[in-house]
């Protein structure tokens, strides 16, 4: 009952609902294009006039070939960031999801079992903040997913997405461990919890009944949290041309330098990064795809925010005072004894 | 004591995690797990500890050594991400302070803008940057910046700017919140309510406690900034540590790399924390 009226209040959070309408509408349009359309995406190379005549060739611009323009090999780059939409969300999802689960698993383990452990564990994570976690997946991916020009493909598309998918969820499992078993900690130093224990729960129904409840609705947020961090992950692999699924590397001509980077799996990152060496011609290749990026992890941070009013709210009286300081629960701070204190007197 | 202790074993811990988050790349020989190789990795990158000046990385088939030439690459990426810091923290906190001069309905819209503009990925931003640069030159025929460096020329206008947006973006949100967190503070009221001015009060009072807060939470934007300066040098075609770690992702230059990022941050990050604990006996982590 408490779940149903909550949903209720989400429901009627219009952050919440403009984004969570706006991801529904994009993935169910590129599933009706794939199911309904078989994934045909319209190609204009030529204009022509009303005599028939070609009067321009591509790639054309958004105002050219409304609403999106085409891209150098003349598909309407509307539909393929349509087409592209369900891949690229739903690996951010999956990545996410299996961040998500196997770090309360994870956190779990180190915040209730290994609590001397934890700090050890939090100073050797440290180091994970010194490197940007793009540069960490671009070098487990580089060797697997490149397939440079006049090379066979050393592995099967299914272990190229495998690994990858592998390598993503795992590069963030540390950090994200920690976060979870830190909350999971704070959870267990509830008075309910000592309560609880006071009666006689056995750890299992403690954690059960009352870890649980309490750490679902923030493992939620979390998990969108991270769908972002995945996004834009992707993004940043995209530009380097690490593309989900093998990069194939090709020349346009034998006799020129210039190479041409074709993913093997139609998702957007890669169409962001291709659009990137194009900047200065057909800015519109790249400003389509990356824009298209920004809508949908505003549309999840806009999901992000509703959650957050609603789920860390209700459950903990509605003063504005109070929602305030629990809506900061990735940095949790030490109780503060003192309602203040002024730094003058200390000085003494 | 115990301070420097904390300080000094989160020190040696990162600094152990990151020898072995370095030497990942051996943990992997295609897409099998080779942890024979990881651990013999790891004993190379612990024992070039003793050796620096023997570490080298090769182009094709010549090898360089790593040490002279490092230093140039090196001060160059700390000297844009440090300013780029500093200048987003003072705009930011500038910004800040006029905001909080407004009343709560303006600030709720600016908030929301604030928001909205966190979700721009950086590479947009910098796209945006490129774009507008080479339109500027179309239309006037001047070019304000040079957009990539060519051989040994150092270009940091560009990089320091593109690289300054989005953390003054965090800075400011994260700053609007501590200082509304701190002014609704009750002994804000008092203070109010003896006569002192808003400004007088924000100035002395909340900016100095809030401070505190902000200094904390400045570790993830350092951690943005890192991941914001790769795609800079990357695409600037600037020759700085990120690109260098970028272009030969071996186990001891993503050893030298990491670590020497690491330590000026963290000593930056050390003496906050010891000032901090010095002036308000309140234990914090950095």
């Amino acid at each position: 009952m408490y779940a149903k009226s909550r949903l209720k209040k989400l429901c009627k959070h219009p952050l919440f609902l403009v984004g969570f309408i706006f991801l529904i509408l994009l993935v169910s349009s590129s599933l009706i294009h794939a199911i309904f359309f078989h994934s045909k995406i319209p190609v204009t190379t030529f204009l022509y006039n009303g005599e028939g005549k070609i009067i321009a060739s591509g790639p054309f611009n958004p105002l050219e070939v409304p609403p999106l323009g085409t891209d150098p090999t003349g598909q309407q780059m509307f539909f393929v960031l349509i087409q592209g939409a369900k891949y690229t969300i739903g690996i951010a999802v999956i990545v996410a999801g299996l961040r998500v689960i196997i770090s309360s698993f994870v956190g779990l383990i180190l915040g209730n079992y290994l609590p001397k452990l934890n700090k050890y564990f939090s100073g050797l994570v440290n180091g994970f903040y010194y490197i940007p976690t793009a540069l960490v997946c671009y070098v487990l991916l580089f060797d697997v997913m490149m397939i440079p020009f006049g090379f066979e493909d050393e592995f099967s598309f299914v272990q190229k997405v495998v690994f990858e998918l592998f390598v993503l969820t795992v590069v963030a499992i540390p950090t994200t461990s920690l976060l979870i078993g830190n909350q999971i900690n704070q959870v267990y130093k509830e008075e309910f919890i000592t309560t609880a224990k006071t009666l006689g729960g056995s750890p299992i129904h403690i954690l059960r009944k009352h870890v649980l409840p309490h750490m679902r609705p923030r493992l939620l947020i979390q998990f969108m949290q991270e769908v972002v961090q995945v996004l834009i992950l992707l993004i940043h692999l995209g530009f380097f041309h690490v593309l989900f699924g093998g990069t194939l590397e090709k020349k346009l001509d034998t006799d020129t330098t210039e190479k041409v980077y074709i993913s093997l799996s139609s998702e957007w990152s890669g169409i962001v990064g291709e659009g990137f060496e194009h900047l200065h011609g057909w800015s519109w290749t790249f400003f389509g795809p990356a824009m298209a990026f920004a809508l949908v992890i505003l549309s999840f941070n806009f999901v992000i925010k509703g959650m957050e009013d609603v789920f860390l709210e209700d459950r903990h009286g509605t003063k504005k005072r109070k929602k305030k300081h629990l809506k900061k629960k990735t940095t949790p701070r030490e109780p503060q004894y003192l309602d203040f204190e002024f730094i003058r007197d200390h000085e003494k | 004591m115990r301070i420097y202790y904390r300080i000094l074993l989160k020190f040696v811990l990162t600094t152990i995690g990151i020898v072995l988050i370095a030497a990942i790349p051996a943990l992997f020989q295609g897409i099998k797990v080779d942890i024979p190789a990881y651990i013999s990795t790891v004993g190379t990158i612990v024992s070039s500890f003793v050796h620096p000046n023997a570490l080298t990385y090769s182009i094709g088939q010549e090898t360089y050594a790593l040490f002279p030439d490092f230093w140039a690459r090196w001060g160059y990426s700390i000297t844009l991400i440090f300013t780029a810091f500093f200048i987003s923290f003072l705009l930011a906190m500038v910004l800040t302070f006029f905001t909080m001069l407004l009343s709560e309905k303006v600030r709720e819209k600016i908030k929301f803008l604030l928001f909205l503009g966190e979700s721009m990925p950086d590479i947009l931003v910098v796209g945006l940057f490129m774009v507008i640069v080479i339109l500027i030159y179309k239309h006037t025929n001047i070019l304000i910046f040079n957009i990539a460096a060519f051989g040994d020329e150092k270009i940091l206008l560009l990089p320091i700017i593109v690289l300054t947006i989005m953390p003054t973006l965090l800075f400011y949100r994260i700053m609007i919140y501590d200082f509304e967190e701190e002014a609704s503070q009750l002994y804000i009221d008092v203070a109010r309510s003896k006569g002192l001015k808003k400004q007088k009060v924000l100035f002395s009072h909340v900016l100095r406690n809030a401070i505190i807060n902000i200094f904390l939470h400045a570790k993830s934007v350092i951690g943005f900034m890192l991941s914001n300066l790769l795609i800079v040098e990357y695409v600037f075609k600037v020759d700085g540590i990120m690109r260098f770690m970028f272009d030969h992702f071996v186990p001891e230059v993503l050893m030298v790399g990491m670590l020497f990022m690491f330590v000026p941050i963290y000593v930056m990050q050390a003496i906050g924390q010891v000032i901090i604990e010095k002036t308000t006996g309140r234990q914090v982590e950095v």
